[in-house]
């Protein structure tokens, strides 16, 4: 039996192969962010009518999943290699399937199901229609068609796939926890992330202070809404990002009631609908430059993403 | 006679969409071949994730030919005097494309008029089929759609092929961009693509050499055999609504079983089923004692596992999810429950009826007056008001923000795991029930209590704050909550009535100022909602209408379990003849005081009374009036109804022999004074007017 692919191996492959299918390889977005969705090569560019294929690894960080390194399959910060087809292909589902190959899967072995999971971030004010992909029950991929973002009706629909890229590793390597997970042929991935993952769980359960995040983020909120009102979107942007992640930590530590949270939730959505109207009309005065050079790819369109950090509050 | 097939293939449709779906659409196109006049045999339908079909054998090749008279001026004004046609009449034959020769005269009521026969062909039932398709594939209705191509077009999710054949013969037609075909398409993985279908007669075997089953009945049978397991030292758990999942989840399924960790038998069993079947849509096994076995058994959607690699990773899945549970576990009960109760002031329960603390606080208060009507001893009060106290904090704990329909069964477990007394943690645990009415109600009488006084809050409140079901839109759930209150009152046979609960709940959420006291006038809103809750519940243990509306037509229904008392009695007596006769008589009784005005004490006049029969109806009247009192006082109603039709001979005699409406006012007064008594005797179990009576 060959060696299985290490961790680096897997993402290095996925994204030679969507380089193939035409995706710019991007690079992760250097802010906190909950999920790849959040990167501005999704959540900016699904919007309007430029076609664009992307795909990049976004580590995203979900603080409330923290567990101190000790489970195996749950971690504060993982790592996501996010997709992005707009419009979709007809055979969007097929072009996965063959990445899963080009990663050594079999899937004659496996057992694959695609079962319904909707996808809906009330920050982002965006949502969409689609799967979670389980692999002999493991969730490793979520697949999205996105309908909305930043409030907006998305035409032409956009397909999002999002792997888990240590659920894939766990799985490809046959191994029972992320942390030993190889991640190059000498090093773990426990020996790579471990501390990380003691650390920022304590910090992010224990060590947070109230109020310096509570006020880091009034600033934030009152820097993309300054920045936005310069026409300055992409700016506006990451400090709406940092505004989100501000939260996450907060409601990690416990410090938000959940009266305050769907407040809180509501104040971040306002900034990144504006922020997607302000990018719209941006694109829209430049005359949409990315339309010209569109290559008929000969595809029906179509869209997809990970659930965030910030979910709506689950009350029954 | 021909044969039709029709499969729709898509991108995996979510499992709850695919019947009423395939219902759907199988109702549209028999209403749309109906009206096309086509006849047609049996109609099958097929689905799975990724396909619905349906099968009509015996179909017309096309409809039948037509002959209709087309009706034109009358004769008067069609010749002239010399007889030939007039303006009107070459109008008409033009208009119908007919030669002169063809047009005759008919004779209608009115009179005289000309007449064409027109022959028209019946269409081709290829060429209907290809504008019905279309059409009734557009209007299938689901729960949740989606936009994906450029036309504006929405479906459970993107349709990828279509098959369309007649006989072999492809019908055209495009849906969002798919060209209908001849080509299906295998299981994803071990199945082909682009798989021609020459015919209906072949489409489920050919899908099935493709590892398709694409009959759900028959992939339910294969499910329920494979879980029919006798080696994992138990059996499966059964769980009808997971089955009815797994069915449409798969198009090719086996059962397989693995096994986890024994150490995880710690958790209570409830976490345990809640983590395997609502993340992993796995059964559980139980042993003898319905105690939980280290194993599950799941459904796969593949050809077996014969290297075991599908088990070890669905085993190492469930590992993953049995620690992150064990993970709640622990966290959670770091804390008591007493402890966490004050973070149930930052949770809000809705916007204007205040935090769960709020709720807790009504929850007490409330709970305690009921226990008081219901005469509860200080023992069960003191635990009832413990377990009032606890009954939201769950909604603090990490387990219910995963699991949500772990609620009130976390805090029941988690208030044990802190030693609470068995009535304090089996109330909090029951205080949800029952969901469904097929789900039992709390088992202790604290227990209904604090179930009753949780739902009457939220659906008062609801009420008040303007959230009131209507239509399909219930997004509280206040039905649900309704008749679990009803069910509740019915199945711990508690007298109390429905105005009482809802007076005692708003005053509680006036007490706290969440309601205004002006807003009093919602309660006949109440009043009715619970009205449609007990008919719903009577209706589903088979009680008919009319009994129904006999018992709420008296004001019946603001006590539930005696309605119920009431409906059983009128059921079970309605089959007896004396019962029909009097049930007759009590009409035409009903029918005489229609027209006469109400009397608030009508009182019989005995020296007034002058005919024999009436005389010894009105004895019978006051012999079994208060026997009849006494029998609905102690809830015997059948014994009443029982004594209500004895008194048949003498209202028969009664008819027979007097005149109520006599020429002497003050007879005929007294008469129907005395009817007016003998109807409100009548109507102390039931408006027994409303009895349908079966003709023989």
């Amino acid at each position: 039996m060959a060696t299985p692919l290490t961790f680096q191996d897997i993402t290095l492959s996925l994204l030679r192969y969507w380089s193939r299918m035409g995706c710019v390889i991007q690079q992760p977005y250097d802010v906190e962010v909950g999920a790849g969705t959040m990167h501005p090569e999704t959540f900016l560019r699904v919007l309007g009518p430029e076609p664009y294929r992307v795909a990049y690894i976004q580590p995203s960080r979900r603080p409330a999943d923290g567990r101190y390194g000790d489970n195996p399959n749950r971690v504060q910060k993982h790592y996501q290699l996010q997709v992005i087809l707009k419009p979709s292909a007809a055979d969007v589902q097929d072009l996965y399937l063959a990445s899963l190959k080009a990663v050594g899967i079999d899937l004659r072995q496996h057992d694959l199901r695609f079962e319904e999971d909707n996808w809906e971030s009330p920050t982002l004010g965006a949502w969409g229609i689609g799967w979670q992909i389980l692999l002999d029950g493991l969730e490793i991929t979520q697949f999205t068609y996105f309908q909305q973002a930043g409030g907006i009706d998305l035409q032409p629909i956009s397909a999002e796939i999002t792997y888990g890229l240590e659920r894939l590793a766990t799985f490809i390597a046959n191994v029972d926890s992320i942390y030993d997970i190889p991640w190059s042929p000498s090093v773990t991935y426990g020996e790579v992330r471990q501390q990380e993952e003691v650390e920022f769980s304590r910090y992010n359960f224990e060590e947070a202070s109230r109020e310096p995040l509570f006020e880091a983020f009034k600033a934030y909120e009152a820097e993309s809404g300054k920045a936005l009102v310069a026409g300055l979107v992409l700016p506006a942007y990451d400090y709406c990002l940092k505004c989100s992640h501000t939260f996450n930590l907060m409601d990690a530590r416990g410090f938000i009631s959940v009266t305050e949270r769907v407040g809180i939730i509501g104040r971040v959505r306002k900034l990144a609908c504006a922020i997607a109207e302000a990018y719209l009309e941006s694109r829209k005065a430049m005359g949409y430059p990315l339309c010209k050079a569109a290559p008929d790819r000969g595809h029906r369109n179509k869209a997809s993403r990970l659930p965030d950090a910030e979910m709506a509050p689950k009350l029954p | 006679m021909s044969e039709f097939l029709l499969e729709i293939g898509c991108e995996e449709i979510p499992a709850g969409m695919l019947e009423p779906a395939i219902g759907h659409l199988r109702d549209n196109v028999v209403k749309e071949l109906q009206a096309a006049a086509v006849p047609f045999g049996a109609i099958t339908t097929y689905y799975t994730p990724r396909r619905m079909a349906l099968v009509i054998d015996e179909i017309a090749v096309k409809q039948p030919d037509r002959t209709e008279t087309l009706v034109g001026p009358p004769k008067s004004v069609s010749y002239d005097k010399e007889g030939r046609f007039t303006k009107a009449a070459l109008a008409f034959a033009e208009r119908n494309k007919v030669a002169l020769k063809a047009i005759c005269v008919t004779t209608t009521p009115r009179g005289e008029y000309l007449a064409v026969e027109k022959k028209t062909k019946g269409a081709k039932t290829a060429r209907l089929l290809s504008g019905i398709l279309p059409q009734v594939i557009r209007a299938i209705p689901f729960t949740k759609s989606m936009y994906w191509t450029d036309d504006k077009f929405r479906f459970a999710r993107p349709i990828q092929w279509i098959v369309a054949l007649l006989d072999g013969r492809v019908i055209p037609f495009t849906i969002a961009g798919v060209a209908a075909g001849a080509r299906t398409s295998g299981h994803r993985v071990l199945g082909r693509k682009n798989l021609p279908v020459a015919n209906a007669a072949e489409y489920v075997d050919i899908l099935k050499k493709n590892f398709v089953i694409v009959d759900p009945a028959v992939r339910r049978r294969i499910i329920v055999e494979g879980l029919a397991v006798e080696h994992l030292g138990g059996s499966v758990r059964p769980d009808p609504d997971l089955l009815d999942i797994v069915v449409n989840l798969n198009e090719f399924p086996s059962v397989i079983f693995g096994h986890f960790d024994e150490a995880f038998l710690k958790l209570p069993q409830e976490v345990l089923v809640t983590v395997m079947r609502s993340h992993q849509k796995y059964f559980s096994v139980v042993g003898p004692q319905k105690e939980m076995r280290p194993y599950f058994l799941t459904v796969i959607n593949t050809n077996g596992d014969g290297q075991g690699v599908i088990r070890l990773g669905h085993q190492r899945v469930l590992r993953a999810r049995l620690a992150d549970a064990q993970f709640f576990w622990e966290t959670d009960t770091k804390r008591s429950l007493l402890e966490r109760k004050a973070d149930l002031d930052h949770v809000t329960f809705q916007a204007k009826l205040g935090t769960y603390g709020d709720k807790t606080a009504r929850l007490e208060a409330v709970s305690a007056m009921i226990a008081d009507n219901l005469k509860c001893s200080a023992e069960e009060k003191s635990h009832l008001k413990q377990a009032a106290s606890l009954a939201k904090v769950d909604l603090t704990t990490e387990m219910v923000k995963e699991f949500t329909d772990l609620q009130g069964i976390m805090g029941g477990l988690y208030a044990r795991a802190e030693m609470q007394p068995e009535a304090v943690w089996q109330a909090v645990y029951d205080h949800y029930q029952p969901k469904k009415l097929d789900e039992p109600s709390p088992r202790s009488i604290i227990g209904a209590v604090l179930a009753l006084t949780d739902k009457m809050d939220s659906i008062v409140g609801c009420f008040e704050a303007g959230l009131i079901p209507t239509g399909t839109r219930d997004p509280f759930a206040l039905r649900r909550q309704g008749n679990g209150v009803i069910k509740i009152l019915l199945d711990g046979q508690i007298k109390l009535s429905l105005t009482r609960l809802i007076q005692l709940a708003w005053m509680a959420l006036a007490n706290q100022g969440k309601v205004t006291a002006d807003r009093r006038d919602n309660h006949p809103q109440l009043a009715s909602f619970f009205e449609s809750r007990l008919r719903y519940i009577l209706e589903a243990r088979g009680f008919h209408y009319d009994e129904i509306n006999a018992v709420i037509n008296v004001g019946a229904g603001d006590k539930p379990y005696e309605a119920l008392s009431r409906t059983e009695a009128l059921s079970r007596i309605r089959r007896e003849e004396d019962f029909l006769a009097i049930a007759a008589a009590f009409k035409r009784i009903k029918n005489i005081l229609r027209d006469q005005p109400v009397v608030d004490a009508p009182l019989v006049n005995v020296s007034l009374l002058d005919e024999a029969a009436e005389k010894e109806l009105f004895a019978l009247y006051e012999n079994t009036h208060p026997q009849i009192k006494t029998l609905v006082d102690t809830l015997d109603y059948y014994a009443a109804l029982k004594q209500t039709a004895a008194m048949r001979q003498a209202v028969d005699h009664f008819f027979d022999m007097v005149l109520v409406m006599s020429e002497d006012s003050q007879l005929r007064q007294n008469r129907i004074h005395l009817l007016r008594n003998i109807a409100s005797l009548f109507m102390q179990v039931a408006d027994i007017s409303e009895i349908v009576v079966a003709p023989k």
